[in-house]
């Protein structure tokens, strides 16, 4: 008895162990694009471009790679996507430097991390003149703004009409986020299947956003070395956070701690307004079928502000296929090329003169956004530049999990967020 | 176990030559560990006294990343936390697998053989899976937990937002996922309590509580001491699960020892500092692995 126990356990874990590694290599050969390298016949070059979530927006990158492949079949390069997760991009890009197989061309919301692997653009045909955001770095050009994205807000429209409660698409209408306040509780109170008035992404840069319209500055304008962050401006801002994933708060506590997606939240219906930005409108057009929704104006305390942010797509240094990376991002941003990467993902170009047309409607609030906000945002994201390879990271986000688990109140954020700041940064004082 | 120091006869010299056969055989072990063992952790010891990002190229700092981290009241709290999951979830985890072993080594329990397979499968999962399969269970919105308890007319339980909700999760996941093996160890150890003993003790009027008390569990000591430790040695090494179950949250309530190491190390590009955490959490484990084999000793 005992052996045949043993026995049908041990084929149970062999047979296991196999599976598991069968999935392994399989996983593995995703991944060993080992930077770029030459083709089988030695004359194809390879170019990997490493990429999370094109597929999410509406798989742009994915149609211009087709595209290029098409037209550089008989030219010896092909490009290849290697899609990965967001969260992973960061370790994955930090290891793959440790053992020099960087990709060819990576698209991240950040290259500062790693600026002593990028490879400078000085010498292609691309000049920073022609992008709308500065991808320069101790003088040289090393990143181009492929995409701009504005932070914004997204109702349930369906819910808000069933209600009768208005919503601002015009400046003069910009709601107070009292009045704001207001109005999702009573989208919430009149429909039986809304629950939740607000929620909002696990992102600094949306709490960044709200804090921004209560005045918050990260950096003093006066003198750029001055640590503003802690302020009574802030600290308003943040306790008005923070009540709204208290008790009966309109906000729902597990989306603010990160436990669960606001994105995901949000499709369900059962929620009257998302804080989120224009990178979402591909798909709630293509995934939400049972109510309707569209982007309005955010609302404001004392200041109207958005932040602009958006990715960057730039080439590696030490691949070995510099050239042929330089020659894809050239090819890339040719007039026709770029704009139909921009139409297929929705995305706000981040040069000037391309003309996309758009599948989805609304994105221009998202300009009306941008054109009305103060210049806090952009100031404080200049400062940062100059402090390139010195990331203070999330700690905003990270002091607000907190705070909402209840380990700390705003004082205790202010505190949390200058002593990293002051840690990482270099030639700053509060 | 293979009995030790009974043949006094073999000669020093003809030892030699075994040993070294012997060797031979451990080489591909011993080599499997100096690489993916003890090269990480000689350069791991080098990158703690280092300014190390990941990315740039590396300063000597000396002790510094040492004693910012004894400074860092952080790093005792989540030293705590890990204590706390240690010290709840092994105990919790012990009993579970026990139970489950004294249940399924029984000849009265009915297709016992198939239970087991069962009880032991979610140790071959992927401990991602088993964080992501409890995140369905204990979802704070669409959980099926919360499911059951609203359609019960029952208030929610905010598994996700509750700090102790959170950590309950992280206990349970545990305990589940764990219990397999011990439990197949139990069953090993019951079965090799000599009947006769039972029996006797049935004759002279003992009921199964007594059996259980005054026979199995001394007979399992040995047993539950190696099961105690490695418990032990496991939780303080916990991180997949927890990393997909509540991510650390909310806030720091669930991060524990291994998920800091990584967040200090990957997140914010510290790498010179989370390896000297993990240097701390090394000299924790070497300690309790000395326990444990000074305990394994004395039992034999």
């Amino acid at each position: 008895m005992k052996k045949r126990w043993l026995a049908t356990a041990a084929c149970v874990a062999l047979a296991a162990t196999s599976i598991l590694a069968g999935c392994n290599s399989g996983s593995g050969n995703s991944n060993s694009g080992g930077g770029a390298s030459s083709g089988g016949s030695g004359k194809t070059v390879e170019l990997e471009i490493l990429i999370s979530d094109d597929t999410l927006e509406g798989g742009a990158m994915a149609a211009v790679v087709a595209k290029f492949n098409e037209e550089f079949k008989d030219k010896g390069i092909q490009a290849k996507m290697n899609e990965i997760a967001y969260a992973d991009m960061q370790t994955q890009i930090q290891n793959r430097a440790a053992v020099n197989q960087l990709p060819a061309i990576v698209k991240l919301s950040n290259f500062d991390n790693y600026v002593d692997y990028v490879l400078p653009l000085d010498d292609s045909n691309l000049k920073q003149e022609d992008f709308l955001r500065d991808g320069t770095r101790n003088g040289k050009f090393m990143a181009t703004s492929v995409n701009n994205t504005a932070v914004g807000m997204i109702i349930n429209k369906t819910a808000f009409d069933n209600a009768g409660v208005s919503y601002p698409l015009k400046e003069e209408d910009r709601w107070t986020w009292e009045e704001f306040e207001a109005a999702v509780k009573e989208v919430v109170e009149k429909n039986d299947n809304v629950n939740t008035g607000l929620v909002i992404d696990h992102s600094q840069q949306r709490i960044n956003t709200i804090l921004y319209s209560f005045g918050m500055q990260i950096f003093d304008p006066a003198d750029n070395t001055r640590l503003a962050f802690r302020s009574d401006d802030t600290k308003r801002g943040l306790e008005f956070i923070l009540n709204m994933y208290k008790d009966g708060g309109i906000s729902k506590a597990s989306v603010g701690v990160g436990t669960e997606n606001a994105q995901d939240v949000f499709k369900t219906g059962t929620v009257a307004a998302h804080f989120a930005g224009n990178w979402v409108m591909n798909d709630y057009a293509e995934n939400i079928k049972d109510f309707e929704w569209c982007p309005v104006l955010m609302p404001y305390e004392t200041e109207v502000a958005t932040c602009l942010g958006g990715n960057w797509l730039y080439a590696m240094d030490g691949t070995g296929v510099e050239k042929e990376a330089i020659q894809f991002l050239e090819w890339f941003y040719q007039p026709e090329n770029y704009t139909l990467y921009c139409s297929t993902g929705n995305y706000l170009p981040g040069t000037l003169g391309i003309n996309p047309e758009y599948t989805v409607e609304g994105l221009d609030i998202f300009n009306m956004e941008i054109n009305a906000s103060i210049t806090q945002p952009q100031d404080d994201t200049a400062v940062s530049n100059l402090h390139s390879g010195e990331d203070w990271g999330n700690a905003v986000r990270d002091a607000m999990d907190r705070a909402i688990a209840g380990e700390m109140d705003a004082d205790g954020i202010m505190d949390y967020v200058i002593k990293e700041q002051l840690s990482a940064l270099s030639g700053v004082h509060e | 176990m293979a009995k030790t120091g009974t043949n006094v006869a073999v000669r020093p010299k003809k030892k030699d030559s075994r040993q070294k056969w012997a060797l031979l055989f451990c080489l591909p072990n011993i080599l499997f560990f100096l690489v993916f063992f003890v090269a990480p952790a000689v350069v791991g010891i080098w990158y703690s006294f280092t300014d190390y990002n990941g990315l740039k190229k590396m300063n000597f700092i000396g002790l510094e990343n040492y004693i910012t981290l004894f400074q860092d009241p952080e790093f005792y709290k989540i030293l705590l936390n890990t204590a706390k999951f240690a010290i709840i979830s092994v105990p919790v985890g012990y009993v579970v697998s026990l139970g489950m072993g004294l249940l399924l080594a029984s000849d009265k329990m009915k297709g016992s053989s198939i239970l087991r397979v069962l009880i032991y499968w979610p140790t071959l999962l992927s401990t991602i899976m088993v964080g992501l399969t409890w995140k369905w269970i204990f979802g704070e919105s669409f959980g099926l937990v919360n499911y059951l308890l609203e359609a019960a007319g029952l208030p929610k339980i905010g598994w996700a937002t509750d700090p102790t909700a959170a950590f309950i999760t992280t206990i349970v996941a545990g305990a589940w996922a764990g219990c397999g093996t011990n439990m197949l160890i139990f069953i090993g150890g019951i079965k090799q309590i000599p009947e006769e003993l039972k029996e006797a003790a049935r004759i002279d009027g003992a009921n199964p509580w007594q059996i259980f008390k005054a026979i199995t569990l001394p007979h399992l000591k040995p047993l539950s001491y190696m099961v105690i430790m490695l418990s032990l040695i496991g939780a303080f090494k916990e991180f997949a699960m927890v990393q997909t179950l509540t991510n650390g949250g909310p806030g720091t309530a669930t991060t524990y020892m291994i998920q800091y190491i990584y967040l200090t190390g990957f997140q914010k590009l510290k790498v010179g500092y989370s390896s000297a955490a993990s240097m701390v959490l090394f000299v924790l484990l070497l300690i309790m692995s000395l326990v444990q084999s000074k305990l394994t000793e004395e039992k034999d």
